[in-house]
């Protein structure tokens, strides 16, 4: 069977490119391929990972590595997925400007800190 | 299609759900009953087995794994920030919803499979399976959403669902009324209510002879949680028993520990966890059943009581137990707690007797399961017509 990877904001979301991603998900189920979605938040994805982020990016590189098509909905792939990109036959980009997305304050921070974020921990001693 | 579903499955949405798909399995109907392995939506992803079982009644159970987030922060943080009074942005809203238990297999088979079903029934409207289930597919999604006014309903999160829903079933006129208040783009909709079930028969004073009770009393039944009212329950009718002793006592019914304070005890007797057999004689030998809960979007315990031939006292804060005290003639609500300290006075008099037998007559008249399965298989036919569906 095909292995197709698609990336992009995934229901449910409050970024219109999302109804984008789900067409095409729905597209390629529907011809019969393997489907893994990633998405960059949380969400009906089986996997989240932020291409703007090094980790997020490296991880969407890694799990396109051998895919037969990739969907790309959202802004233009970091260079590290553009390098992975470039092994598969079939990459479909739907260009889609990104959707702000502020960073959380000192105050968002803490808050999220205290309700048990272990990613937040992690960043606060880096700095 | 709930977020859980098992036997020790305790909540109201999960119960109508349930019987629903039991009473349409007998009636003939193909019934997937589609959820995830979650119990409860505090943690515990992993509870139950991923897999197919065929359920007593003829449905068929389907189980996708759930996941949750390691941390739960932006749950927490939400919900924080609710209780608090304070709003969520959009941003901040969807975190709170995508770190609630997800189940992202059960969307990539109503992906595929939605348009295979005549309809989608999902419930409750606050958890991530409905809204999912809605974005997956929507021309089959039927919201059963209980729904009532708190906080969470103010979210951005659920306005799609809302608008591009199939349809929406709602329990009461009160939640109907709210909802088209709330989302003026609502979805088309109907009242259907919940079927409750009606007991062959009812012996008092064996429950009373089995948990040692001698005389009157008023019982509550349902989660011990301040979210249900239950504490300002307790903390009332102890200082009114206080104030003016007498025989008349509280006795509350429920899962889990009841928080019961030191002073309030001598006039509350906690016999936990009911069969349904001993629920429904414990409904039979109360004095009334009191509905503490501001937040109700149908209320099994009122329907319960009534077709014991129980009289219910109920908050007025919820307009849904307004409207059912209304309707029937077989309830009154309280204001506050002088009305309620009226209230018990008068239950305490053995001279006070319920009005008629009004209640038990508009439970059957309104709520027996066969009325309910009626109006439903009546929307299903007008709204999913059967052509071109397998």
């Amino acid at each position: 069977m095909s292995r197709a990877i698609v990336v992009g904001p995934y229901p449910p979301t409050a970024d219109p490119a999302g109804a984008v991603t789900l067409a095409e998900v729905r597209a390629l189920r529907a011809e019969g391929l393997d489907v893994l979605v990633i998405s960059p938040e949380p969400s009906a994805a089986r996997v989240d990972a932020c291409p703007q982020t090094r980790h997020g990016a490296r991880r969407i590189a890694r799990l396109v590595r051998g895919a037969d098509v990739v969907v790309w909905v959202g802004p233009e792939p970091p260079a590290a997925v553009a390098r992975a990109l470039r092994d598969v036959a079939d990459v479909r980009v739907h260009a889609a400007s990104p959707r702000p997305r502020p960073s959380p304050g000192i105050a968002e921070r803490l808050e999220l800190l205290r309700a048990g974020a272990p990613t937040f921990v992690r960043s606060l001693r880096r700095r | 299609m709930p977020v859980r579903f098992g036997d020790e499955v305790i909540g109201g949405a999960e119960m109508v759900l349930r019987e629903l798909a039991d009473g349409l399995a007998e009636r003939g109907w193909a019934v997937d009953v589609l959820t995830g392995c979650a119990r409860d939506h505090f943690g515990g992803a992993h509870w139950y087995e991923p897999g197919v079982t065929e359920l007593a009644h003829g449905a068929r159970l389907v189980r996708f794994p759930s996941v949750t987030s390691r941390g739960r922060a932006h749950r927490v943080l939400g919900n924080r920030r609710l209780d608090r009074g304070d709003p969520l942005d959009v941003r901040a809203a969807y975190e709170w919803l995508n770190d609630d238990v997800r189940v992202p297999g059960l969307f990539e088979y109503l992906v595929d499979h939605g348009h295979e079903y005549r309809a989608v029934v999902a419930a409750p409207y606050l958890y991530w399976t409905t809204v999912a289930t809605t974005a997956a597919a929507p021309d089959r999604t039927v919201l059963l959403p209980c729904l009532h006014d708190e906080p969470t309903a103010a979210l951005p999160v659920y306005d799609g669902m809302f608008r591009d829903a199939r349809g929406c079933w709602f329990l009461t006129e009160p939640e109907a009324d709210f909802a088209r208040k709330r989302w003026p783009d609502l979805t088309e909709h109907a009242v259907v209510g919940a079927g409750v079930r009606v007991p062959e028969r009812y012996d008092p004073d064996g429950f009373r002879a089995r948990y040692g009770i001698d005389g009157p009393f008023v019982l509550y039944a349902g989660r011990r949680e301040s979210g249900k009212g239950f504490g300002r329950l307790v903390e009332w009718f102890a200082r009114g028993a206080a104030r003016r002793p007498g025989p008349l006592r509280l006795v509350v019914a429920g899962p889990g520990p009841a928080p019961i304070p030191d002073a309030a005890a001598p006039y509350v007797v906690d016999v936990g966890a009911l069969s349904e057999r001993d629920r429904d004689d414990a409904m039979a030998a109360a004095r009334a059943l009191v509905q503490p809960s501001p937040n109700e979007s149908f209320s099994r315990t009122m329907m319960e009581a009534w077709l014991a031939g129980t009289f219910v006292v109920a908050n007025g804060a919820s307009a849904v137990s307004r409207w059912h005290c209304e309707r029937s003639g077989a309830g009154a609500v309280y204001a506050d707690e002088a009305e309620f300290a009226t209230w018990m006075r008068r239950l305490a008099d053995p001279a006070w007797s319920p009005p008629d037998d009004a209640g038990r007559a508009y439970v059957l008249r309104e709520y027996t399961m066969p009325t309910v399965l009626d109006r439903v298989e009546a929307l299903l036919d007008q709204w999913l017509p059967i052509e071109g569906v397998r």
